[in-house]
């Protein structure tokens, strides 16, 4: 059983709105209160930073794509709608700005192909190393790190709910919401991210 | 055979699994005192961007254009007819002596025709 929780709210939870008020009304302007944005980088930064390591398996990218979120959060709380739910909302950044990470890798990846001068130095740069997740249990951490690898090798909305539910224990229901997409396509997404993954997974094993 | 797809199948179905009982990653201590070291040298970064490259642009256009005033000023001041700098003061008129002399001078010699 995963044993992660996280608030689920029907309507944005109240601590959030007094939050987004502040950081909305704060005495700095248009920049927010400071105290609130402490608040908020307490509340969220494990949240951010788990969902950002789970798609980029680097602690230091994810480090500083967490850092990036909270300056995206911080520069637009203006545009949010306080009738939507703050977590849904930093959890969109968060898987924005992971897969436009994992994008400008892949383009590197390819202009290294051709990039004669540089090649040795760009290619050690995106071989992803075997990754171990730290919150895995240490028994499962050999069986986890293929599994990684066939995650790697789904589409890219699979990849997101599977990882959202499998990695942030989030429900179909606030994936439908990070995802601007109905539920029944959430689950029909999770039916194919399970269905090739077992797949990838019984070619891994068989060969 | 059959023994062989089993253990398969039962490998594919414990990978599926690893997950299970996985905890939240955490990041390294002291995030909000990195984010506000961030924020502040981007705050500095945009403040030049914003302020201090239009200050220097306007400064660019106003060198330019006491430039092109001074130029016509003196073209227009000086470089008329003799006449005009009859009204010159003592030192404007040195200037124009200097400067633009009514006998030649070594420089401008070449330029002069000879009758024959």
């Amino acid at each position: 059983m995963i044993n992660l929780k996280v608030k689920v709210n029907d309507v944005m939870g109240n601590t959030d709105h007094i939050l987004v008020e502040e950081l909305k009304n704060g005495d700095e302007g248009a920049n927010g209160d400071e105290g609130a944005f402490r608040q908020l980088v307490d509340d969220y930064q494990d949240k951010v930073f788990n969902t950002c390591i789970s798609f980029v398996k680097n602690a230091d990218d994810a480090d500083d794509l967490t850092q990036e979120v909270f300056i995206e959060v911080f520069k637009s709380i203006n545009k949010f709608r306080s009738d939507a739910k703050l977590s849904t909302w930093i959890y969109r950044i968060t898987v924005n700005k992971s897969l436009e990470y994992l994008r400008k890798m892949k383009r590197k990846k390819r202009s290294a192909i051709f990039n004669w001068i540089s090649k040795e130095d760009q290619e050690s740069k995106l071989q992803v190393p075997d990754f171990d997740h730290p919150g895995v249990l240490a028994e499962n951490r050999e069986k986890a790190r293929i599994l990684f690898d066939a995650i790697e090798k789904l589409p890219e909305k699979q990849k997101i709910a599977f990882t959202l539910h499998k990695l942030e224990d989030l429900s179909y229901e606030q994936i439908a919401e990070i995802m601007q997409k109905s539920l029944s396509s959430i689950e029909s997404l999770m039916h194919r991210a399970k269905n090739n993954l077992q797949k990838e997974l019984y070619d891994y094993y068989n060969s | 055979m059959k023994k062989i797809d089993k253990h398969i199948e039962e490998q594919v179905e414990k990978t599926l699994g690893a997950f299970d009982g996985i905890e939240r990653a955490r990041p390294k201590p002291f995030l909000y005192t990195r984010l506000q070291a961030r924020l502040e040298s981007k705050d500095e970064h945009s403040l030049q961007t914003r302020i201090l490259s239009p200050v220097l642009q306007r400064l660019a256009v106003i060198m330019i254009m006491l430039v092109i005033v001074f130029n016509i000023y003196t073209a227009t001041r000086f470089f008329i007819s003799p006449a005009a700098t009859d009204s010159l003061s003592n030192s404007e008129q040195l200037f124009v002596e200097e400067y633009y002399p009514s006998t030649p001078t070594l420089y401008n010699i070449s330029q002069l025709t000879i009758n024959p």
